[in-house]
């Protein structure tokens, strides 16, 4: 089973982390004016110390920094659990380096002196980005909560549809009757919060417990059979 | 005419001649003195002789007196001039003494002319005739005067005085000419004086021939004055010479010479000296005429050195501008002396003068060539900087455009904070500030100008140059540590250009470090005192050093390792330390890393030019 334990986000922040203090407090003062809530930093390490898998918001970052710079602290934030999405502002931006931090998965690219419009543009979409993590990572959670009041029969009943199989097929698989592959079956059904069979196939689908496989999608199986 | 009349008038004529000669030389060279002195010698042996030769040839006794009376004129005349003649020419024998005996001597004249008949004798009985150098010649009795003794007193006295003379003389030993007219001095007046006690006591019959033995001491003395004027006449030849070759030398180098007598406020000098100050070929000159020919900027200094010159007996030393009709400017260097007399006042100031003015515009193009060249290193290094400075800026820049947008924003909301809004003004004008002085340092640094040296905290200006570079730093991970130490003497420099060395420095050492690991990447910049006043600061990296090959070669000019460098930076470097009279280095340090360091002195005292 996976070991799941629910998880809430903290409330979302725009945190800075750029070593000109000048600078940063601008930052946050143009941010709060643009209705959001910001942390500032002066220095990686010290947000780096901070930093909780459970952050929500996003993080801008500035690229030059002593010691240890912006490209460095968003190489050690993908390895890490915080997932907040990373805008870069540079002085001088050149376009390898822009290339370089977009495939590592920043959000963004700014350079200094940055508009506001193009500063709230990305924060915007940064933080929309974040809460649709979230909420995806919330219901990711509800699903795997349903799995786990499955019993284990009817889990097996489950695997067996969403693999596609009839109901005569898992009852002889199980060794049980076909009327009580149907009890069961409708039991997950109720316990998956699912109304139709492809409903459940895209929980289970979401969950990860059934993949994906190229030319033939088990929703083309399923839908067949259910007609 | 008998032998002897003619031997004597001759002598005679002789010891006048002399006397004469000596007396003009003594006329035209007032100085020489011993001249007069020996005239005077020679004109009383001259008058000896004429005294002696009346005795000899008295027809009677009478006439006999008169010549012993008279003898005591010429007596005092020799021996007081001889005592002045030995205390001139050898610097020697006691004063008291002398002048004892000149006491004595003038005492016993005037005893011989008040007494009833004379010094010598009471009475002078007969005459009588004695064969003498083929002739016949008096020879008197009479009753010897014993107030003679008072006078020959003097003669034992002066004995005394010229044994002690010769003594003093002889010492010396350096002077054989000398040795030997003291020699003679005192032989012939040792003789001259037996001669007398033996004749006027009446020891032996012999005539009174005091003359020649000072016939004798004339003949020495001339001898050796005519030596030191033949040796003068030499000396005079050889000073023509000297003075040929001394002017042919001046010539050709162009040299001037002046002499100022300051009693008479009158400049001579030789025509080129008057070429170079644009004098006139004739005329006479003063002081203040040739303070005028000088430029008026040069004209306090060159005056305020004279006279320092002048009450401090110091060499005159000066280079000045002089002004020429057609408008054009000469520089002229000069060197004098103070020659003072005796009472210690300043006589007059002997120099020479030299037109220098190739040398000052060479010197000046080169000032402006290093000028420029500075100028030019200076542009390099802005090139490199350029990018970090634009960087600089833009910090400022964002948060000033991030401040006014916010402003703008909460201006917008129905609910305005006005504090908020006094704070963002506050931070926008703050952050406008800081951008200017970046472009003010740059500026300066830019700037091409004349360099003026004047006190300066280096503390600061090693932090001036590091605001240039931070962003560079920044940009490349690198941590600058500032051990700077407290307390250091202001230091006379151009901040401009020793903030020019350090950003090449730092610059440099940020460079070296492009391949160690970010995490160890640190500039260490130092400040401290040395003994005697010197100031050293370091710029150490944690890079891989200076290659042992290259380190011998790392001031030359074109000596780069960068492809993209000129290899100019550290050569300016160097010679701008040099240029503010001090020491540039280069070494690696043992853990790893190049050092550069430069010492410059704090003793504002030293050469500022």
């Amino acid at each position: 089973m996976n070991g799941v334990t629910p998880r809430e986000p903290d409330d979302p922040f725009v945190y800075i982390v750029d070593d000109d203090p000048a600078v940063q407090k601008s930052l946050e003062r143009l941010l709060r004016a643009g209705g959001y809530r910001t942390r500032g930093f002066v220095c990686a390490r010290t947000f780096l110390s901070q930093c909780t898998d459970r952050m929500a918001g996003c993080l801008i970052l500035d690229v030059a920094m002593p010691e240890m710079d912006g490209m460095r602290l968003h190489e050690i934030l993908a390895d890490s659990c915080c997932s907040l999405p990373v805008l870069f502002l540079t002085g001088h931006g050149d376009i390898p380096m822009s290339v370089r931090a977009i495939k590592r998965g920043a959000m963004d690219f700014l350079t200094k002196p940055v508009q506001d419009r193009d500063l709230l543009d990305a924060v915007k979409r940064a933080m929309e980005m974040n809460r649709q993590a979230w909420a995806q990572r919330s219901l990711l959670d509800d699903i795997h909560r349903r799995l786990k009041n499955l019993t284990s029969r009817e889990r097996d009943v489950l695997d067996g549809v969403v693999r596609g199989k009839l109901n005569k097929q898992i009852a002889d698989d199980l060794g049980i009757s076909l009327k009580t592959v149907k009890v069961h079956r409708g039991r997950v059904m109720e316990k998956m919060k699912a109304d139709s069979l492809a409903e459940l196939v895209q929980l289970c689908i979401a969950a990860g417990i059934v993949e994906l496989q190229a030319g033939a999608g088990p929703s083309l199986h399923l839908a067949g059979e259910h007609s | 005419m008998s032998p002897v009349f003619i031997i004597w008038t001759m002598l005679a004529a002789v010891c006048l001649t002399l006397s004469f000669i000596h007396g003009l030389t003594w006329l035209r060279l007032r100085k020489e003195l011993s001249n007069a002195a020996f005239a005077l010698v020679a004109f009383g042996t001259a008058l000896f002789c004429i005294t002696d030769l009346v005795m000899m040839k008295a027809p009677d006794i009478d006439m006999y007196g008169v010549g012993v009376r008279w003898l005591h004129v010429p007596a005092f005349i020799v021996i007081a001039a001889l005592i002045w003649f030995i205390r001139l020419h050898f610097q020697a024998g006691r004063p008291w003494l002398g002048w004892l005996v000149i006491v004595i001597r003038a005492l016993s004249l005037v005893l011989n002319f008040t007494l009833d008949f004379n010094l010598n004798y009471l009475e002078i009985t007969a005459i009588q005739k004695e064969r003498f150098l083929w002739d016949s010649v008096n020879d008197a009795q009479g009753i010897p005067n014993p107030w003679m003794a008072v006078g020959q007193i003097s003669l034992f006295l002066l004995i005394a005085y010229i044994l002690d003379a010769m003594v003093t003389v002889w010492r010396r030993r350096n002077n054989t000419g000398d040795r030997v007219l003291i020699g003679s001095i005192a032989f012939f007046v040792i003789a001259s004086t037996v001669n007398a006690i033996l004749v006027l006591w009446e020891v032996v019959p012999y005539p009174l021939t005091v003359s020649l033995h000072f016939i004798g001491v004339v003949f020495s003395m001339a001898f050796i004055l005519s030596t030191r004027l033949i040796q003068s006449v030499a000396l005079n030849d050889n000073l023509r010479e000297s003075n040929e070759r001394m002017s042919l030398a001046t010539e050709s180098v162009g040299l001037g010479i002046w002499k100022w007598d300051i009693p008479s406020n009158h400049v001579w000098s030789t025509q080129r000296w008057r070429e170079l100050f644009d004098f006139p070929d004739a005329g006479t000159i003063t002081y203040d005429d040739v303070l005028r020919k000088i430029h008026p900027d040069d004209r306090k200094e060159i005056g305020d050195r004279v006279r320092i010159a002048i009450d401090h007996g110091t060499l005159l030393v000066g280079e000045f501008r002089v002004q020429l009709p057609d408008g054009r400017e000469r520089w002229i260097a000069t060197r004098g002396n103070t020659h003072r007399g005796s009472d210690g006042r300043a006589l007059h100031l002997l120099g020479v003068a030299v037109d220098i003015t190739e040398r000052k515009t060479m010197e000046m193009e080169s000032q402006q060539n290093r000028a420029e060249i500075a100028h030019l290193s200076r542009v390099a290094t802005m090139g490199e900087l350029l990018g970090l400075i634009a960087h600089e800026i833009n910090q400022p820049l964002t948060a000033i455009l991030a401040n006014a947008q916010a402003a703008q924003r909460f201006l917008g909301d129905s609910r305005i904070d006005l504090d908020e809004i006094r704070q963002i003004h506050a931070d926008i004008a703050s952050e406008g500030q800081r951008a200017g002085d970046t472009i003010h340092r740059l500026r300066a640094l830019l700037k091409k100008g004349d360099f003026i040296r004047v006190p300066t905290d280096l503390n600061q200006t090693l932090q001036e140059a590091l605001k240039l570079v931070r962003s560079e730093c920044r940009q490349r991970n690198i941590r600058v540590d500032l051990h700077l130490a407290a307390g250091l003497p202001q230091v006379p420099l151009d901040p401009i250009q020793i903030q020019q060395v350090m950003v090449n420095l730092i610059l440099n050492a940020a460079q070296a470090m492009d391949a160690t690991n970010p995490d160890e990447r640190v500039i260490t910049i130092t400040s401290n005192l040395l003994e005697d006043d010197q100031v050293n600061v370091s710029v150490s990296d944690r890079g891989s050093g200076i290659r042992p090959d290259i380190l011998p070669h790392l001031f030359e000019p074109f000596m780069t390792t960068k492809s993209e460098g000129m290899g100019l930076g550290l050569r300016i470097c160097k010679s701008i330390i040099e240029s503010h009279g001090g020491a540039m280095r280069a070494e690696n340090h043992h853990d790893g890393g190049a050092v550069l360091s430069f010492t410059i002195s704090a003793d504002s005292g030293k050469d500022m030019s």
